[in-house]
């Protein structure tokens, strides 16, 4: 038996981290990777699709996908800046416009997949594309010309106070951080603490299986995309906070970023194995890989060249298992 | 079993082959500040990134350079999004005293963020929609207009938003204020016998400086209160789609018909149709393939990239020099590349000798 089979998925997924880490160890331009500023600014740049990514493990785990995540994140990030900026109605009710708005996408997705048993990628793709029209459209109910970015009014130029809170530091952590952090606690606590984890894991391993076993499929596979249409809302609260803007145009591509880092953990796209802590280090390696090339200013035509490369090193990791 | 080992082979491989890709990707730029200096060496681009003309992509490469850099004194942005997430990056790094300047000059995105503060100086890309409507009244009075105009830009900053930006003129300029000038009658439409049907075709109207080219427009033939009627189309970024809204204003027989194509060889046949059929074509912003058109009317990036050059060697020369971060758009696109070469024209900068 080789070493590789015998770590298992976490120690494997880590020990890319480590290489990955050692990499920024070689090329630190000039002491930069050294400073804490950058690996703060590493994490506060990868929070965003982490939160997307998390929610994109769990649909995957029942062998499903969502592409739709990243419209999703500029549909619910217009309502929360529309909310925000362009209305009286408080901190309060813009989160909770953004997260309904997720979980209401969730469940589109969730009902087309799961209870009328589209192909996920179609019924996802679909609700990909309403969504950013949606998005588009969401200016007009704050009284604006459908596709504008929504600016925040008068005397208020640097956001709402909660935009602020979210985009800064606590205790020298940054928000957004620390909101990653709690979200993989408590889906990696749902997965494998609670019944519902196991029905993830049963309905994604065989799902006619788990329907004989008396699982209820649909049901569980409902709440795993309204979960991950919810993260995608709040994903979208800190996306918003850190740009004090809302674009309609926000998110876009951010679906293969998560799904990205899902693989790159070492979660099966067949589903039914992997893990949400193995999605968190898959978050870390691309946002090292990112950081490192930016600190060293590499121009964009090898960052693309380098994406490629992570793109097939994670299918080739994908195929051994 | 031996089948299973071989798969292992392209793994190992790979794992060598990622941070080969890495060590290319860093080798080549790692440890070598400045990118660019002057001749004299007082100014220096000591960063250089590519942030796709976006806001967040704009932030998190400032991060990189605020992280690298200590001594920055002036960021400039190709556009105002990433000029503003650079200046937000640098807001949350508690690091002040850094100038920052965009271009585009949007009325509530750059301009309000100089209103506020939070840049110094954005330059107005000029989105010619009212010159437009302009030039369609004059084609419509049969006056000769010159067939390339070619407008300037206007510098915003605290001092000069009261008065509208400091105008920086082009030869287009001059042009257009001579034909107002001589044609005044015309162009508040009075000589007009009937109504002018004008058709324009937009390549999107998405894009925030497409939306106010459009309002721009908008805006003139409201002025002229009735006298112009306005048949507005968007082509959503298709250039068949916009070769076939052409030919379509062509059948609806309009006056005028303006085109701000997404392409410049596609919709070449349809602005050919229209001038065989007698309709004049004034082409916005991007230059066609070929001589198919009436009039162009566009702004030129390179003569922005100089302006903002000419801007920052003002203010940082006072101070005898300073290191700049250079914020881009897509680098593979013409505006991106041509503000790039306007800045670094005005600025004389080249690559340190031995770099």
């Amino acid at each position: 038996m080789r070493v590789s089979e015998a770590l298992t998925p976490l120690l494997r997924a880590g020990a890319a981290l480590a290489l990955v880490v050692v990499l920024g160890c070689a090329f630190p331009a000039g002491g930069t990777f050294f400073q804490a500023a950058t690996h703060l600014a590493m994490l506060r740049a990868s929070s965003v699709t982490g939160i997307l990514a998390l929610g994109m493990t769990l649909v995957i785990l029942t062998a499903g996908i969502d592409l739709s995540v990243g419209s999703v994140l500029g549909l619910a990030g217009m309502m929360f800046a529309g909310v925000s900026l362009q209305s009286e109605l408080g901190p309060v009710v813009a989160l909770g416009a953004a997260l309904v708005t997720g979980a209401a996408c969730g469940a589109a997705n969730g009902a087309l997949a799961a209870r009328l048993g589209l192909q996920p990628f179609i019924a996802t793709l679909a609700t990909m594309v309403a969504a950013r029209g949606f998005a588009k459209l969401a200016p007009a109910a704050f009284g604006q010309s459908p596709g504008t970015k929504i600016m925040p009014g008068a005397d208020a130029i640097d956001g709402t106070p909660l935009m602020q809170m979210l985009a800064g530091d606590w205790l020298g952590i940054p928000v957004v951080g620390l909101l990653f952090a709690l979200c993989a606690a408590a889906c990696a606590f749902a997965l494998h603490r609670m019944v519902y984890g196991r029905h993830v894991l049963a309905i994604g391993g065989n799902e006619t299986a788990a329907r004989l076993a008396g699982i209820p499929v649909v049901r569980q596979k409902l709440v795993t995309y309204v979960l991950c249409g919810t993260l995608a809302g709040l994903a979208a609260c800190c996306h918003v906070a850190q740009s004090r803007l809302g674009d309609p145009e926000a998110g876009a591509m951010y679906e293969l970023k998560a799904i990205a880092a899902v693989v790159i953990g070492g979660t099966s796209l067949m589903g039914g194995r992997g893990g949400v802590m193995l999605t968190v280090v898959g978050v870390l390696i691309i946002g090292y890989i990112e950081k490192i090339l930016s600190i060293n200013g590499a121009r964009e035509h090898w960052r693309l060249v380098v994406q490629g490369g992570i793109i097939v090193a994670a299918v080739l990791l994908q195929r051994r298992r | 079993m031996t089948a299973k080992r071989s798969a292992d082979v392209p793994l190992s491989h790979l794992l060598a082959g990622l941070p080969l890709l890495v060590a290319c990707a860093c080798g080549g730029t790692a440890d070598e500040p400045p990118l660019l200096t002057s001749a004299d060496g007082s100014l220096r681009v000591v960063f250089r990134a590519d942030a796709r003309w976006l806001q967040e992509n704009g932030k998190a490469e400032m991060e990189s350079a605020l992280a690298r850099f200590a001594d920055i004194d002036l960021v400039y942005a190709h556009n105002d999004p990433m000029a503003r997430g650079a200046q937000l990056a640098a807001e949350q790094a508690g690091r002040d005293g850094i100038r920052f300047v965009g271009i585009d000059a949007l009325p509530h995105e750059g301009v309000r963020y100089v209103e506020e503060g939070k840049l110094d100086a954005t330059f107005l890309y000029p989105t010619c929609g009212a010159e437009a409507i302009d030039v369609a009244l004059l084609l419509a009075a049969g006056v000769d207009v010159p067939r390339d105009l070619v407008l300037g830009t206007r510098v915003f900053t605290r001092e000069t938003l009261a008065s509208g930006g400091r105008p920086v003129p082009a030869p287009g300029d001059a042009v257009l204020a001579e034909l107002r000038t001589a044609h005044a009658a015309a162009l508040r439409g009075e000589s007009l016998g009937a109504t002018l049907r004008v058709g324009m075709s937009q390549c999107n109207s998405a894009e925030p400086w497409r939306a106010q080219m459009n309002a721009d427009i908008r805006r003139r033939v409201d002025e002229l209160a009735g006298r112009v009627v306005l048949d507005e189309r968007d082509a959503q970024n298709d250039s068949n789609v916009q070769r076939e809204q052409v030919l379509e204003l062509v059948a609806a027989a309009v006056d005028v018909i303006l085109v701000s194509p997404k392409e410049e060889v596609v919709i070449v046949p349809a602005a050919r149709e229209a001038l065989a059929n007698g309709i004049p074509v004034v082409v916005l912003d991007r230059k066609l393939g070929s001589g198919d058109y009436t009039v162009f009317l566009g702004g030129d990036n390179v003569a922005i990239g100089r302006a903002a050059g000419e801007f920052v060697k003002a203010v940082l020369g006072a101070t005898g020099g300073g290191n700049i971060v250079e914020i881009e758009g897509l680098t593979t696109s013409s505006p991106a590349r041509e503000r790039h070469d306007g800045f670094a024209e005005a600025l004389g900068l080249r690559a340190p000798a031995g770099g």
